[in-house]
């Protein structure tokens, strides 16, 4: 490969570190959101991008994927706590940030990004025959490795704030109305997902993006409702020099987020969440500590490690939204374009790494002189916006409606966990070959 | 260990002697004081002893490790040769893989759909370094579509005959066929320029009588008289300069990819054409293009 593309890339992917650091700021902003206004500008502006080399564009794209993955939850860390109504479905980080160890909390799922980057550059690219194989598995049987995990959230749901009425029907209801409501969520949300992938409304030019409005209106502007809800006093932050895990914590931490990741790069419809749920209870993990070292290495092995694959020779496998993208206009073909990526990957998750320490300081500074309801503010509306932009009115429609059932969660208290139904019951129906049927009896298709 | 209140057995190596901990009089995960040294603190019930907890200057250090496999990364990409496949080895086996070759280019064409919109550019090729002869299993076409061949033009990418290029394409291959399909523009790179694209100058007479000396070379004839019409791509024509006995035929070629419609017999014309033979009818031939603003001039 010629050095001025190699140098070339390697400047376009540090480019990208620093635009995802940028968008990182917003809490909620996913980097898929990021990559299609990307994506949507090269269309609009394709003489200017036209110019670039396919692989430059990809190297750029690539530092972006691997800068957010590794820093996009630095900000939910801090501009976006719960007070304690909501104590039963709060998150080890939301415990961490009102104790003041944010930033521990922070260096935690850092680690784990570490080791999952450690794992993917070091050791993906000694065994390519692996995941060739893993896919040939994989693939007849994606649709029921799919149900079974639905099966098991579902079987999963408890109830929280159950024993609080005064009688014992209300007791009952209590105890009942939170498992109702985290059904009720995981069925209509699995039907709204039918419809999307069968009917979508999003004008066809932009239907590549028609799962944005769905995502953006689960989960990211609920967190930002839910942020303005809380009334809570963020302490002070404390910037530790170490953080507390015992080389247990990081072995068992880095196992099951490493076969969440995996499970979720290998199988179609899967996300690192309910993967992470699934292998947390394969590999025993326990504690706070496991759970956010888990989290870090799932989400880098999901976004980036799935990526990786894409680019492996032999393999060649597209999953996951910035894959989708990048085959828009890059079709990986060579060992020399793998090792390029590869590269790319272990420099930007290196410079991804030294910058989180720095981004998290930043906002642990922010979260004190500002209040945080800001963040939440300018999160919503450039979210609004964005899917405005990419999806039109019909978008914003989608977007109203997933917002609604979004809060269903956040309101009673049921895991958010079971909205990612969204995605899996379509895809899991549709490679079982149940997907038309389905969608004819709703009147979808 | 895990007993927090037992603080004399905490302090004890293997060997039963006192250890030092090294326990701040603050907690080092949230801060707060920790004046009685104990092994958890007090607030956030962080494990306190250094040796329990993972610096983040350690972790820091430890991204070399990264940057130096960065480093490794990029000089295999630069140094890595390219896994040319030889044109005669692309089969069916390998249909809708990604191969790359380093070829010749043996001719080049473009053309339209029935649209007139969406053009092709074909590109017949053969292996670089040994050539195909007259063997067809050592030749491919190259085809590049719509985007790509108007990217391949605007960009100044196309390569001219005779040309060595490093394309990566996409095989399709099955019974009795095999083309490769490229991508994206970028993907097709000029090797080596020839000089096969020099045209020569050169008579009716001289090409029958020295063909290989023209053999898959350019050549103009200045001035050439249209004999007979045969179809509608090809035109017959001879030397004007030759005198001929009555009744005999002027020695001729064929010249092919022309509308005959357009000329007239007796008509003279100056051709610019690729000097090729035709292997199934057993002839010479020029093939033209007419696209090509001076492929033919009607001289009269």
């Amino acid at each position: 490969m010629e050095i001025s593309i190699v140098i070339y890339s390697i400047i376009a992917s540090l480019i990208g570190v620093f635009i995802a650091m940028l968008a990182s700021i917003i809490p909620g902003l996913h980097i898929y959101n990021v990559i299609a206004l990307t994506m949507l500008l090269a269309f609009t502006a394709a003489d200017l991008f036209s110019g670039l080399h396919p692989i430059v564009l990809t190297g750029f794209m690539l530092g972006m994927v691997v800068g957010f993955s590794m820093l996009f939850t630095v900000s939910s860390q801090y501009f976006q706590p719960n007070d304690e109504s909501f104590r039963s479905i709060m998150l080890p980080h939301e415990r961490f940030l009102l104790e003041g160890r944010g930033h521990e909390a922070v260096m935690l799922g850092a680690l784990g990004s570490l080791v999952a980057i450690f794992i993917i550059t070091l050791l993906f690219p000694l065994i390519p025959s692996f995941f060739a194989l893993a896919r040939n598995i994989v693939q007849p049987h994606g649709y029921w490795m799919v149900a079974l995990v639905m099966f098991f959230i579902l079987m999963t749901e408890w109830p929280k704030d159950h024993g609080v009425g005064k009688t014992g029907w209300q007791r009952f209801w209590d105890g009942w109305v939170q498992l109702l409501m985290g059904y009720f969520t995981f069925i209509v949300a699995g039907i709204l997902g039918m419809f999307v992938f069968y009917r979508t409304i999003v004008p066809v030019e932009n239907a590549f993006q028609s799962l944005m409005p769905l995502f953006v209106g689960l989960f990211a502007i609920p967190s930002q409702i839910m942020t303005f809800m809380t009334k809570v006093k963020v302490p002070k932050q404390y910037i530790c020099d170490s953080v507390e895990s015992a080389p247990h914590d990081v072995m068992r931490g880095s196992a099951s987020g490493f076969l969440a990741g995996l499970y979720a790069a290998l199988v179609p419809g899967m996300t690192p969440g309910p993967a992470l749920l699934c292998t947390g209870h394969l590999t025993v993990t326990s504690g706070e500590r496991q759970f956010l070292i888990g989290g870090g290495v799932g989400r880098v092995i999901y976004y980036v490690g799935a990526l990786m694959l894409f680019f492996m020779p032999g393999v060649f496998m597209r999953r996951g939204g910035a894959a989708i993208n990048i085959s828009l206009f890059f079709v990986p073909e060579t060992p020399e374009q793998f090792f390029l990526i590869s590269g790319i990957i272990a420099l930007t998750g290196a410079v991804s790494f030294l910058l989180i320490g720095w981004f998290s300081r930043l906002c642990a500074y922010l979260v004190e002189k500002i209040d945080y309801n800001w963040f939440s503010a300018i999160g919503c509306a450039m979210l609004i916006v964005l899917t405005i932009q990419i999806t039109h009115w019909q978008g914003m429609v989608l977007l109203t409606v997933a917002t609604a059932l979004g809060l269903v969660p956040n309101m009673w208290h049921s895991r958010r966990l079971n909205l990612l139904a969204v995605l899996m019951v379509p895809v899991s129906l549709n490679m079982s070959g149940a997907g038309p049927a389905v969608a004819r009896f709703f009147g979808f298709y | 260990m895990s007993d927090q209140n037992n603080f004399e057995i905490d302090t004890m190596n293997m060997d039963g002697a006192p250890e030092t901990l090294n326990i701040a009089d603050k907690c080092p995960s949230c801060g707060r004081p920790n004046p009685e040294f104990k092994k958890r603190c007090a607030y956030c019930c962080a494990l306190t002893p250094p040796r329990e907890r993972i610096s983040v200057r350690s972790m820091n250090l430890s991204t070399i490790i990264l940057f130096i496999a960065a480093l490794v990364y990029f000089a295999i990409s630069v140094s890595l040769s390219p896994n040319y496949i030889a044109i005669g080895d692309l089969n069916e086996t390998m249909n809708f893989s990604h191969v790359r070759v380093l070829a010749k280019v043996r001719y080049i064409s473009e053309f339209k759909d029935k649209y007139q919109k969406r053009s092709t550019i074909q590109l017949e090729l053969e292996d670089a370094s040994k050539g195909s002869g007259d063997d067809y299993e050592g030749r491919i076409k190259l085809k590049a579509e719509g985007e790509v061949a108007r990217e391949l033009k605007e960009k100044g990418l196309l390569p001219a005959r005779g040309d060595i290029i490093d394309a990566s394409a996409t095989l399709f291959a099955g019974k009795g066929y095999r083309t490769l399909s490229l991508g994206t523009a970028e993907l097709l790179k000029v090797v080596d320029k020839s000089n096969e694209n020099k045209t020569i100058d050169a008579d009716i007479k001289s090409l029958l009588e020295k063909p290989d000396n023209f053999k898959n070379k350019k050549i103009k004839i200045k001035e050439a008289i249209v004999v007979s019409k045969r179809g509608k791509l090809i035109v017959e024509v001879a030397d004007t300069a030759v005198e001929t006995i009555p009744g005999s035929k002027p020695a001729s070629v064929i010249v092919f990819g022309v509308d005959s419609t357009r000329y007239k017999e007796g008509q003279k014309l100056s051709i610019n054409g690729l000097f090729v033979f035709y292997e199934r009818g057993g002839y010479w031939e020029i093939k033209v293009n007419e696209e090509e603003t001076d492929a033919i001039i009607i001289l009269n």
